[in-house]
């Protein structure tokens, strides 16, 4: 089972930011130049750890929060 | 134009065990070629040579940038008959952007989609035909168009362009032809594999992109057998997008 700290650096590589700066809450399309080849940047990253987001359920990402849910279903 | 324009020819098609390379082969087949399949999977590759028409057909179970894999069963192939054509198809996709691209993606992407080109031109020349032979490389409309998420595949499959281009001046003067397609979506294992990763809806906006919605491999392999034809005699050095419309807007 990958942990919440592997998701979470996996995230802010993929995204370019900050660790700490991913809490819950964070609204994924507030972070910089997030757009949908970071949407993709994302998936592709953590499907590489084992974190298959479906792709027909991506568009519901919101926030960070909705990641670590999406992945629990 | 003959039904049987390829009657007889030996043909080395590598990526032959599935998508593209496996309807290439099944292209020449039908139109008289005896042909070469090579590729790294044994039970593909078994079953895609049964599915070929006429006779004489071999596989060869082997990476097609590793000379030394493959350069004896061609040797034993040709031995049977000079090549008159190669279709080199061997190819992977990789979809990584480069956040997440490491050196180690490039490199494999440009083993994979490069050298196995490369390498297979090198063998292919060894054993072809003296009084004319026609080779036909695989890029993609990523070698010549931008496209988010796929450069390392990208920038290999632009050098295949380069290599192509650069053979054919190369090998003119031996009478043999290079050149490449340019394949937009055609739906194999590869690329529903590449679509599977996308959302729905950018699934819907590439298949938008494709005038014609997306081809299929036979599409590509039509172009193939006409380039290696010799109706294609005085053509060398070109690129045919083969691509549905995708890359004219």
């Amino acid at each position: 089972m990958v942990s919440n700290e592997q998701i979470r650096q996996t995230v802010a590589e993929a995204l370019n930011v900050d660790p700490e700066s991913l809490q819950a809450d964070t609204t994924l399309y507030t972070l910089p130049n997030f757009d949908s080849v970071q949407l993709l940047t994302l998936m592709v990253a953590l499907d590489e750890i084992g974190v298959v987001l479906p792709p027909a359920q991506v568009a519901e990402l919101r926030t960070y929060n909705d990641i670590l849910a999406l992945r629990r279903r | 134009m003959s039904e049987k324009r390829f009657s007889g020819w030996p043909v080395l098609i590598t990526g032959g065990g599935s998508g593209i390379g496996l309807a290439c082969a099944r292209r020449m087949a039908a139109e008289g070629a005896r042909v070469l399949l090579v590729g790294r999977r044994a039970d593909a590759l078994a079953e895609a040579l049964k599915s070929l028409t006429g006779e004489g057909h071999r596989m060869l179970v082997a990476d097609a940038a590793d000379e030394a894999a493959l350069l004896p069963g061609v040797k034993a192939f040709a031995a049977t008959g000079l090549l008159r054509a190669a279709i080199l198809c061997a190819g992977e996709h990789l979809l990584r952007p480069l956040a997440i691209a490491k050196a180690e993606h490039f490199e494999s992407q440009f083993r994979a989609n490069v050298l196995t080109a490369a390498v297979a031109a090198r063998v292919f020349v060894k054993f072809a035909a003296k009084n004319g032979a026609a080779m036909v490389l695989l890029s993609s409309i990523a070698g010549i168009r931008g496209v988010a998420g796929v450069s390392a595949y990208a920038a290999a499959k632009g050098a295949v362009l380069a290599l192509s281009r650069s053979l054919a001046v190369e090998l003119a003067p031996q009478r043999i032809r290079v050149n490449t397609l340019v394949p937009g979506v055609a739906r194999s294992a590869m690329s529903d594999k590449f679509l599977a990763s996308l959302p729905p809806e950018q699934v819907e906006a590439v298949r938008r992109s494709h005038l014609l919605g997306f081809g299929e491999p036979e599409d590509v392999a039509s172009a193939a057998s006409y380039l290696v034809s010799d109706e294609a005699r005085w053509i060398t050095g070109a690129e045919l997008v083969v691509d549905g419309g995708l890359s004219c807007h």
